[in-house]
């Protein structure tokens, strides 16, 4: 299951009336929207919604059916246990060493609208402040670092300095290796917002 | 040898300014009180700053000060006593005599140290010294400190080199948790950093030494728009890192003079 679609069966199973829906599909061999939706005393396209729901996520099974009027779905469970598995480590954006992205080279963008804030111990930078936009429209977006980002930025060349990749910054910033995928999100994160340009 | 400025020229008078005020009030005593009280009057304006030399002297532990406090209680200790409006009366002939030969060594005393340069605010030097090598290249500023490298010290020399620094007028030490940081002060700007150290201290180029040897420098915008043409600023920043850790250098190995021929050698202007 990937996350959206944990995300999503979240959302259903925290509804307050979740439980009495499953109650009256273990209970019964298929149920139609408009009979649970009188059942429990919901409104029908709360309960549409749900077993739509459950059926993009395979959990229940549907059939389509007439009876002299316009057509419906019946639908009825098609497991009777419910199990999320999210694999995180799919966020992770590990690679190899002869990962590409540490060999990007980068460096301060020239008049980046940007303020860095150093620490208290002066040896990394503890937040960036980055202003968007114009006029009224001007946002202030404070983007605090953990220790081994604050120092990785510490090192970031200069605007009109050679560019440097990653690797090499993190060489100097002495990082270990194990903060790659973290330097390497905030790095995109400061691309976005033109505080860093890469070659 | 011939080293070409970088620094745009500084016309500021801040220096003069309290001496032309005190000779003012002085002229409008003479004018509407009479001579006798406009003496008086120049002798304590003398008496005060001697005080407020002594005061900076303190604070810096520099010499040329001292000798300037001196020279000033001198000059109004004298005016109190000559030019036939004695103010205090009954001193013995020889004591004048005494008392005029102290004067005289201590103007001679004061302008050696003065001609030498070791009254002199060095901060326009250090700033030259570093963009010396740097070619124009515009759009560089920000104002995220540089790590300009390492090198090896012990607490003591870090000490003594603050010391020695602020003696000599080069930059001022301020201690700080894990570092001690080095703000130069140029010229017409000393009077910021002798009555509020702590905001002159802030946006203002530093130089810190912390306590495991790495060297973090900071060139404030102020001083970068101070150079005629916009450097390049992670080289300027480089530079004055550099300049400092071979300052650093020079000390350790007991060389220190070296630090204030090089920057004499710049031969910039006595009051600027």
């Amino acid at each position: 299951m990937d996350f959206k679609e944990a995300a999503r069966l979240g959302s259903c199973l925290s509804k307050d009336y979740a439980e009495d829906l499953f109650r009256l599909l273990v209970t019964y061999k298929s149920i139609s929207a408009s009979e649970a939706a009188s059942r429990l005393n919901l409104h029908i396209k709360t309960v549409q919604d749900f077993l739509e729901n459950m059926f993009s996520l395979k959990i229940l099974e549907r059939e389509e059916v007439y009876e002299g009027k316009r057509p419906y779905f019946r639908y009825w469970l098609k497991t009777d246990r419910i199990s999320m598995s999210i694999d995180l480590t799919s966020f992770s954006h590990d690679e190899e060493d002869n990962d590409t992205r540490i060999k990007l080279r980068i460096r301060e963008k020239k008049n980046a609208r940007v303020k860095f804030t150093t620490s208290r111990s002066n040896d990394y930078i503890s937040n960036v402040t980055v202003w968007m936009g114009e006029g009224r429209n001007r946002m202030e977006r404070k983007i605090n670092m953990s220790i081994p980002q604050g120092k990785f930025l510490f090192h970031l060349p200069f605007p009109n300095a050679d560019y440097h990749s990653i690797k090499e910054i993190m060489k100097k910033a002495q990082s270990d290796d194990i903060n790659i995928p973290e330097i390497i999100d905030i790095v995109n994160v400061l691309i976005e917002f033109d505080v860093i340009e890469s070659l | 040898m011939y080293f070409p400025r970088k620094l745009k020229p500084d016309f500021r008078i801040t220096g003069f300014i309290p001496a032309m005020l005190c000779l003012s009030i002085c002229a409008f005593i003479w004018v509407f009180l009479g001579r006798k009280e406009a003496l008086l009057s120049v002798a304590a304006f003398f008496i005060l700053y001697a005080g407020f030399s002594f005061w900076i002297f303190i604070r810096t532990r520099n010499l040329s000060y001292l000798a300037a406090s001196n020279w000033q209680g001198l000059v109004g200790s004298f005016l109190s006593i000559r030019f036939g409006y004695p103010l205090i009366g009954g001193v013995k002939p020889e004591w004048q005599s005494i008392l005029f030969l102290l004067l005289l060594a201590s103007t001679v005393w004061l302008l050696y140290l003065v001609f030498t340069r070791k009254a002199k605010w060095k901060g326009r030097e250090v700033f030259e010294l570093a963009s010396m090598s740097i070619e124009p290249q515009p759009d560089g500023f920000t104002e995220r400190p540089h790590p300009a490298g390492r090198t090896e010290y012990s607490m003591n020399e870090l000490t003594g080199f603050a010391e020695f620094l602020r003696k000599n007028l080069i930059a001022m030490p301020y201690p700080e948790e894990n570092r001690t940081v080095f703000v130069p002060v140029k010229m017409e700007d000393e009077f910021g950093y002798l009555f509020n150290p702590k905001k002159f201290r802030q946006n203002r180029s530093w130089i810190g030494f912390d306590f495991q040897g790495n060297v973090t420098v900071n060139v404030s915008k102020e001083d970068y728009i101070g150079y005629k043409e916009e450097l390049s600023f992670d080289q300027l920043c480089e530079n004055l890192g550099k300049l400092f850790i071979e300052f650093m250098k020079y000390y350790r190995k007991g060389e220190a003079d070296r630090i204030l021929y090089k920057l004499n050698e710049l031969g910039l202007g006595l009051t600027y």
